[in-house]
């Protein structure tokens, strides 16, 4: 190390320091509280509120919305990404400035904005209501708005990889006779697999805790219409601390194992890397 | 397979690629596209491969129009620069690829197509590494998995572009030897891009030379090199000198208005002025390049600083120095008139 890059090693210690404080108090602190308050009273009242028959229902619907958003997402974020990266058009740029849109968009607002569409007063309000179809304050409205909140992720995480990439290889397949299909799963799929997982991982987090949007067009029906996150917060409003928090571990514990997750593909995509 | 391609233009945003080509490639031929960066050449290659359209003209395989017909259905070997290897898989499932892709019906036994691959192997003089992966292997050796991937498919056409360009001087010497070997064995009709002329005129039947996306010659490396047909072909092919007359003291020449142009090999270097028109220059440089010496001699009347090859030899042997004067006359001079310019 040169002398212009060494500081003094009271200055790097205090460095290190300040980062680790902040890490445990705003970071760590908060998760074991969140694990003590909900085991406060033992395993057995944790389990309790946790079979809770609502805090099941709002497990389910968790699951559900993200079992529908993220395959919708994967699909959306593949094709997007393939025909951003492997194809010039007019009206890329704008495309991309649109994928980008969930992430620059408060969660409520687009909540709203769906409300206003398909809402009893919205644009299709209705017509809706001619065919007996219900989205506002109801199970299709909750996984509307959670493709919405989760679009960029499997997208922005393959655009830059795909580009990379660039489509030498897939030429080489066409020329050599593969269709369209066989170049997709047995080229371009497999060069893309690490980050495909990695966007799917972040969306699916995502999807899972998820408040802002979902709270506008769900309508808090417990039992009905609540996901982990809104149940949370019905809790914790009704006083239920210990509820709250043992449905709130759950939440933590999906946050930690996509951690792990993400670690693993991280090292994955770096040897990968090593390779090529 | 023959190729025909017929008034072949193409342009990309704001620039003319391609402007009305036509060249004729006989079955079996080895041609090679020279020319610059940027003349045309790769555009041209991926025409004739289907990886990009002809904005007009057509390609004729065998007198077909195969301009309507994919990439996927022309049956052509495309060999890219930078190989292009299938990143994920081993060189053994690289090669094998257009094989396993094959519809069912025409597809080989599993059996089939390993003895196939095994054989191309030992063709490239890759055995032993099927199992490797393409981050492991040399560029020489993709290089070489690269063709034995293309010719797995037995293709009809060879394509490649720049097929030597990544590689190093020594190795690209040995695969460029190997490439005409190979295609003497296996005839098939080959065509490759090359900006490098020395690769063009030792290994190609056929030079192609290209410019701002038009043909400026066809011909054999002996035409091509011998009597070239523009100043721009002459320049391309080698170093070269010029003689404007405006600054000689030939008075015939004086009329036409036109530019000598003679290789640095191509110079008669006189001690004493002779009775025939030589140039009065002072040698003012020189650099030994191996078994060369290059000359550096300033032209006596500020035309100028022309530059002359000798063998170290030769060099050695007529001991020249500094300051010397020495008179120039080109052995071969080739005029082309100003108003081709």
């Amino acid at each position: 190390m040169t002398r212009g890059t060494t500081e003094n090693p009271w200055v790097r210690r205090s460095l290190i320091g300040v980062a680790l404080l902040f890490v445990a108090i705003m970071l760590i602190l908060p998760m074991v509280l969140v694990l003590s308050q909900a085991l406060a009273h033992g395993v057995g009242d944790y389990w309790r509120a946790l079979s809770d028959k609502d805090a099941i229902s709002a497990l389910k619907l968790t699951l559900l919305a993200a079992a529908i958003a993220v395959p919708a997402n994967i699909i959306f974020g593949v094709s997007a990404a393939w025909c951003i990266a492997k194809f010039e058009f007019k009206g890329k740029q704008l495309l991309l400035t649109f994928i980008d849109l969930p992430f620059a968009v408060s969660p409520v607002i687009s909540g709203l904005v769906y409300v206003l569409l398909f809402g009893l007063n919205g644009w299709c309000g209705e017509w809706l209501r001619e065919h007996d179809m219900k989205i506002i304050y109801a199970v299709p409205g909750i996984v509307l708005a959670t493709i919405f909140v989760t679009f960029p992720f499997v997208a922005r995480e393959l655009i830059p990889v795909m580009q990379e990439q660039g489509t030498d290889e897939e030429e080489a397949a066409a020329t050599l006779g593969a269709n369209g299909w066989q170049t997709f799963w047995r080229v371009t799929l497999p060069n893309i697999k690490w980050a495909l997982l990695y966007g799917v991982i972040l969306c699916n987090a995502r999807a899972m805790g998820e408040f802002g949007a979902v709270s506008v067009v769900s309508g808090h029906i417990r039992g009905m219409t609540n996901t982990l996150p809104l149940h949370v917060e019905i809790l914790y409003n009704e006083y239920q601390g210990l509820a709250a928090f043992a449905v709130a571990s759950l939440l933590m514990g999906l946050a930690v194992v996509t951690l792990i997750l993400k670690t693993i593909i991280e090292a994955r995509t770096a040897r990968a890397e090593e390779h090529t | 397979m023959s190729i025909v391609i017929a008034g072949v233009s193409k342009a990309f945003v704001g620039f003319r690629a391609l402007n009305n080509v036509s060249l004729e490639v006989p079955t079996g031929q080895l041609v090679a596209l020279l020319g610059p960066s940027g003349c045309g050449k790769t555009t041209l290659l991926r025409i004739v491969a289907g990886l990009d359209t002809q904005d007009s003209g057509a390609v004729l395989f065998d007198g077909t129009d195969i301009s309507q017909v994919s990439a996927r259905d022309r049956g052509v070997g495309f060999v890219f620069q930078q190989y292009a290897l299938f990143r994920h898989m081993s060189v053994f499932d690289n090669i094998a690829f257009g094989l396993t892709v094959k519809p069912r019906r025409e597809r080989p036994a599993a059996n089939a197509i390993k003895q196939k691959v095994e054989q191309l192997l030992e063709l490239m003089q890759l055995g032993g590494l099927g199992q490797r992966y393409p981050s492991q292997l040399s560029g020489g050796q993709r290089q070489r998995v690269a063709l034995a991937r293309a010719l797995a498919v037995d293709p009809k056409v060879l394509l490649l572009d720049e097929p030597f360009g990544a590689l190093d001087a020594r190795v690209r010497k040995e695969l460029r030897r190997w490439l005409r070997k190979l295609h003497d064995e296996l005839h098939v009709t080959s065509i490759f891009v090359t900006h490098d002329q020395e690769e063009a005129l030792e290994v190609a039947d056929t030079v192609v030379v290209m410019n701002a996306g038009k043909i400026e010659q066809v011909g054999s490396p002996d035409d091509i090199y011998d009597s070239p047909a523009s100043p721009f072909v002459y320049q391309f092919l080698g170093d070269v000198n010029l003689f404007h007359t405006n600054a000689n003291r030939n008075a015939r020449a004086e009329r036409l208005m036109s530019t000598v142009y003679a290789r640095p090999h191509e110079l008669h270097l006189e001690r004493v002025p002779s009775d025939r028109e030589g140039i009065e220059t002072r040698l003012s440089g020189q650099r030994r390049i191996g078994a060369v010496v290059r000359l550096l001699l300033e032209r006596a009347d500020g035309g100028g600083v022309i530059e002359a090859e000798l063998t170290h030899e030769r060099y050695l042997s007529e001991q020249w120095r500094d300051g010397d004067q020495v008179w120039v006359r080109p052995m071969y001079p080739r005029r082309f008139s100003d108003a081709v310019h």
